[in-house]
């Protein structure tokens, strides 16, 4: 096309992929932060040689609940005392999206609305324009601290019961976790109209993997040479082809069709363990905290909800053309090491 | 919310004395259905008049027949207009709206687009050459907030970037339907040449997709736009703007020059006026 003007660079429109080296006996824990800090999970892949993986999991991991409720009844006080205060309460509207509708969440704390215009002009509460979409003005996040204003005799609780009540007073349907504050496990959520749902938990044993051994300076530095930042990207590569299990490090795959090598292979006999549902984030830690103990390499790949209105630290997310908000972590116990991927997409003000 | 404010009703609609028979509503209502599957929250069904505007012209929608999980913005029985600026509706269902689309080869016929205040959601107008495309944007005629150029066509105007920044200013979307872009190997090669020099000329800014769907096969998915959007160099925060934000955008001066007195000042119906409203008032009288 000649004589064509560029059109405005566009900002925030890549992916972005951050790598992290941290010590397993560090005091900053950064690998652990990196879990606790993410609470919207839906799925979680764990490769490794241990044939006790889908135990581990099923100790931590369990039911979450299908329920439909008001808005305005996550800050009556009494649900608040009963379930938000005393353990680990995470839901996450569903079958929403979160570039087209409204989309409501609680992240163990505050109650997040993620409104368009046309809500959040009615809906009367003082929220903050949203970072994405880039112009300004068309969503608007609204954040309630449930632990902290929901006094009824307080004027702030009023309001809020009043607005949510003439407003958003339609009930909506909810993915909630309701989980032990100190392990993530499970504990029952007694709402009246709750169905219970198990996770899917799948196991496929792939015998004779190609498994590539971690290089040394990944282990040993995080100055990012181009050779540092290659092997990152072959390693965080493989993982996600051993999650998908797919033939080419199954070593099935024809040379006519597939290029890929995997980068100093050694074959293992590993197990890849999916388990599908509203995941807490301390339930994930536990089940890693247990794996790291039993001393054998293992890889994790979680998967955060495309459609939550929050991803790490409670950074604001949204969908461009992709929601990715995942996280993958290499563990060497036997090193002391663990390498973390943290992918986000585009419009995710973490990155 | 991701609108879509162009599916078409027949040809022979916008004529004088022109209907639409019970299969065509029923393709288009199948059209509806499938925007709304797609993802779809507000479509406008498009009827395109040439000529001056004549009363006979409403009487097309005195057949419309229900559609599922849809909420019109008109009345069935009366054909009146209901409902607000926001058309935020229940989920899982959609909200439909009526456009009128004229297209204008003489000043005058514009100027008789006045006549349709209230009647329609949204107005636009098809310029068909230099002049008429210079009057759209510059605001001589009030009741206009598309301008819709023919994108399957090679056009005998240029789309000066003078001319369309006019229309930005007072708040006058440009359209960008995609159907052409599934045609045929010529209409497709046009459509790029149009779609480009309408990006180039608003620089990615009041754009709005819209889909010119006659059936239901014709339609996309908004992520698929997005993508199409690429093509032309608008990428995608731009392309979901366009359908999106710009569409509501349009629907919004639609609205305030309608229904607002001065955009400050807009009536609205009370509670007695409503069903519930009138059924508790004949209950509190006896």
């Amino acid at each position: 096309m000649s004589s064509h003007i560029p059109l405005p660079k566009e900002k925030h429109n890549k992916s972005k992929l951050f790598v992290t080296r941290s010590h397993l006996l560090s005091k900053k824990h950064e690998h652990s932060k990196l879990i606790q800090t993410h609470p919207f999970n839906h799925q979680i892949t764990i490769i490794s040689q241990s044939t006790t993986v889908r135990e581990t999991l099923a100790k931590y991991i369990g039911p979450y609940y299908n329920v439909t409720l008001k808005l305005s009844d996550f800050i009556d006080p009494a649900f608040i005392s009963n379930y938000i205060k005393r353990n680990t309460l995470i839901a996450l509207s569903s079958n929403r999206y979160i570039d087209a509708d409204d989309v409501f969440a609680i992240d163990g704390q505050k109650l997040i609305l993620s409104v368009g215009k046309d809500t959040y002009e009615t809906l009367g509460l003082v929220g903050k324009s949203a970072q994405f979409p880039v112009e300004r003005g068309s969503r608007f996040v609204v954040e309630i601290d449930l632990l902290a204003c929901m006094d009824p005799a307080k004027k702030y609780y009023q309001r809020v019961h009043n607005r949510l009540n003439a407003v958003l007073n339609e009930p909506v349907e909810f993915l909630v976790g309701y989980f032990d504050k100190n392990t993530g496990t499970p504990v029952t959520f007694d709402i009246p109209g709750a169905t219970i749902v198990t996770p899917q938990v799948d196991t496929r044993s792939v015998p004779n993997m190609l498994v590539p051994n971690v290089p040394e300076c990944l282990i040993s530095t995080n100055e990012q040479t181009d050779t540092w930042t290659e092997h990152a990207h072959e390693l965080f590569e493989w993982i996600g082809l051993a999650a998908s299990c797919s033939q080419a490090v199954a070593g099935t795959s024809d040379e006519q069709t597939s290029a890929y090598t995997v980068p100093e292979p050694t074959s293992k006999d590993m197990h890849v363990v999916t388990a599908r549902g509203l995941l807490s984030a301390t339930a994930i830690h536990s089940v890693i905290n247990e794996l790291v103990a039993a001393h054998t390499e293992f890889y994790v790949c979680v998967w955060g909800f495309d459609d939550a209105p929050v991803s790490w630290n409670s950074s604001e997310h949204n969908f461009y053309v992709s929601g990715e908000n995942m996280y993958a972590q290499a563990y060497v116990p036997h090193k002391n090491c663990c390498l973390s991927f943290q992918a986000c997409g585009p419009w995710d003000a973490f990155s | 919310m991701f609108y879509d404010l162009n599916i078409p009703l027949p040809e022979a609609a916008g004529k004088a004395g022109g209907h639409v028979s019970s299969q065509e509503w029923a393709q288009i209502a199948q059209t509806v259905e499938q925007a709304r599957v797609l993802g779809y929250s507000v479509v406008a069904l498009n009827l395109t008049l040439q000529g001056k505007l004549a009363p006979e012209h409403l009487s097309v929608w005195n057949t419309t027949p229900e559609f599922k999980n849809a909420q019109l913005s008109w009345d069935r029985a009366t054909g009146a207009r209901v409902g607000g600026a926001t058309r935020s509706v229940g989920r899982g269902k959609i909200c439909v709206l009526r456009r009128l689309t004229a297209v204008i080869g003489d000043a005058t016929q514009g100027h008789s687009l006045a006549s349709v205040d209230g009647a329609y959601d949204i107005v636009a107008v098809q310029p068909t050459n230099d002049a008429m495309l210079l009057a759209a944007c510059n605001g001589t005629w009030d009741a206009v907030d598309i301008v819709a150029l023919d994108m399957g066509q090679r056009w005998n105007f240029v789309a000066k970037q003078k001319v369309v920044t006019q229309a930005l200013a007072l708040g006058v979307s440009l359209e960008i339907m995609y159907q052409p872009a599934l045609a045929g190997e010529k209409t497709r090669q046009q459509w790029v040449s149009n779609a480009a020099a309408v990006v180039r000329a608003t620089r990615g800014r009041s754009v709005i997709w819209t889909s010119a769907a006659r059936r239901a096969l014709d339609l996309r998915a908004p992520y698929d736009i997005a993508n199409l959007g690429e093509v032309l160099q608008l990428n995608g925060d731009l392309s979901k703007r366009a359908l999106a934000a710009n569409a509501r955008a349009a629907l919004m001066h639609a609205f305030t020059r309608s229904s607002t007195l001065r955009a400050v000042i807009a009536p609205k119906h009370s509670a007695a006026d409503e069903p519930e409203g009138l059924a508790k008032k004949a209950r509190m009288a006896s």
